[in-house]
């Protein structure tokens, strides 16, 4: 069972991209903030879904710092966000993240997205 | 002016210690209703998976495949009928080829036995004729005797062969009536078999029919837990409203903090301006298109 880590300070968010990634067979790891996150990631986690806005680190800083790590420079990156600034999204990009998702996100493509990235 | 842009500098801190106080208040009133209506939700398509797996499980183990066990019990009785009802009809014809034996047994009997008295007759003449050669010779005592031993054998054979005949007719009479027996039992061991095995026919067609009957339920049951994990994703999708919310309103404490840095610096005053409550990436008011909600772009 493939091990997704579910980056947002909201636990709506969390509860219901967890539900959608466990109801399609995932296993889905939580946590709060991009500092939760870094201390999170190991190799068993297959794909990072992450929030852009939180407190601590934000999820592009976040990004930035854990392609720093050569371990990390493939892993699967999503960002899931209210934000959906061209220069935001642009700048998720160049940090090599795989995605982009606009919040309300819809289950189904999420969970598509998800498939394809970890495929 | 610098008194009147320190008190105003207070009065928007104070404001925005209520606004994020009533930011949060409400945020977590929402969020708490929304994690329960989030685990309501789960609950229902628990439910319901785990009612179509009780569906498959009770209508797939007894008939819903040909090595279920009610399939197995029906196709193993009618092999045993079809062999039951083989042996007798077997047994049947059996009886029925030993029956024509004995009736032509019995002709042959009733023709022996006409030829029994076909030779009596011929001792009846010799007893005669011996009777006859004993008057002749003035009572001849040997052919008196040779007539007498020939008489009494006469009405031996005589007998006899009565009671041969008699048995035969007997018999003669018998045996129709058992043939008309065994063919009444062929009639109807056959009758039974082949309605046994249009009976049987008929079950096999019932159990091909349940099992797809069964087939089609669990499909259905599958299109509808698809359709009501689908809708339950599409109902939790909307209570991301209150994520959505609370950042936006959040966000407004970040807009008067900037606003407390810009009138600070406009009026020259130093002031300690706490930071957004909220951390955002950018507080750049651009509004989102919300037509793009939940599109996924992949890089």
């Amino acid at each position: 069972m493939k091990k997704i880590l579910v980056i947002d300070d909201s636990p709506t968010v969390r509860q219901q991209v967890g539900l959608a990634l466990s109801q399609a067979g995932f296993q889905v790891v939580e946590a709060v903030d991009g500092v939760d996150a870094i201390g999170k990631v190991d190799a068993s986690i297959a794909m990072l879904i992450c929030d852009v806005n939180m407190p601590r680190m934000n999820g592009l800083e976040m990004l930035e710092k854990l392609r720093t790590d050569a371990r990390w420079k493939a892993l699967p990156v999503v960002m899931l966000t209210t934000e959906g600034q061209p220069g935001l999204i642009e700048r998720a990009k160049k940090a090599g993240a795989k995605g982009w998702i606009i919040k309300p996100f819809k289950a189904e493509l999420l969970v598509a997205a998800v498939q394809r990235l970890t495929a | 002016m610098a008194a009147l842009a320190r008190t105003m500098l207070d009065r928007l801190r104070k404001t925005r210690d209520r606004l994020v106080a009533r930011v949060r208040q409400v945020n977590q009133t929402t969020e708490t209703d929304v994690l329960a209506a989030g685990r309501h939700v789960q609950r229902v398509v628990e439910v319901a998976h785990r009612h179509i797996a009780r569906l498959r499980e009770v209508l797939a183990g007894p008939v819903g495949n040909e090595d279920s066990d009610l399939a197995r019990a029906i196709r193993s009785q009618a092999e045993h009928v079809r062999q039951h009802t083989a042996g007798v009809g077997q047994a049947v014809a059996e009886h029925t080829a030993q029956v024509g034996a004995v009736a032509n047994q019995v002709r042959l009997i009733t023709v022996a036995a006409r030829e029994i008295e076909r030779l009596n007759a011929a001792a009846r003449v010799l007893s005669i004729n011996a009777r006859i050669e004993a008057s002749r010779s003035s009572g001849s005592s040997v052919f008196s005797t040779i007539a007498s031993e020939m008489q009494g054998l006469s009405k031996a054979i005589a007998s006899a062969n009565k009671t041969v005949y008699d048995l035969a007719n007997a018999m003669e009479k018998t045996v129709p009536t058992l043939v008309r027996q065994n063919q009444h039992l062929a009639r109807v061991v056959d009758a039974f078999s082949h309605e046994a095995r249009e009976r049987i026919d008929a079950v096999d067609r019932r159990v091909a029919e349940l099992r797809t009957a069964v087939g089609t339920t669990l499909a259905e049951s599958d299109n509808a837990l698809a359709e009501v994990v689908s809708e339950s994703h599409s109902a939790l999708s909307k209570l991301q409203f209150q994520d959505v919310c609370a950042q936006s309103l959040l966000q407004i404490d970040g807009w008067v903090a900037d606003l407390s840095h810009q009138i600070a610096a406009d009026l020259g005053v130093a002031a300690s301006i706490p930071p957004a409550v909220h951390a955002t990436v950018t507080n750049d008011d651009v509004e989102v298109n919300r037509s793009e909600a939940g599109q996924v772009m992949l890089f």
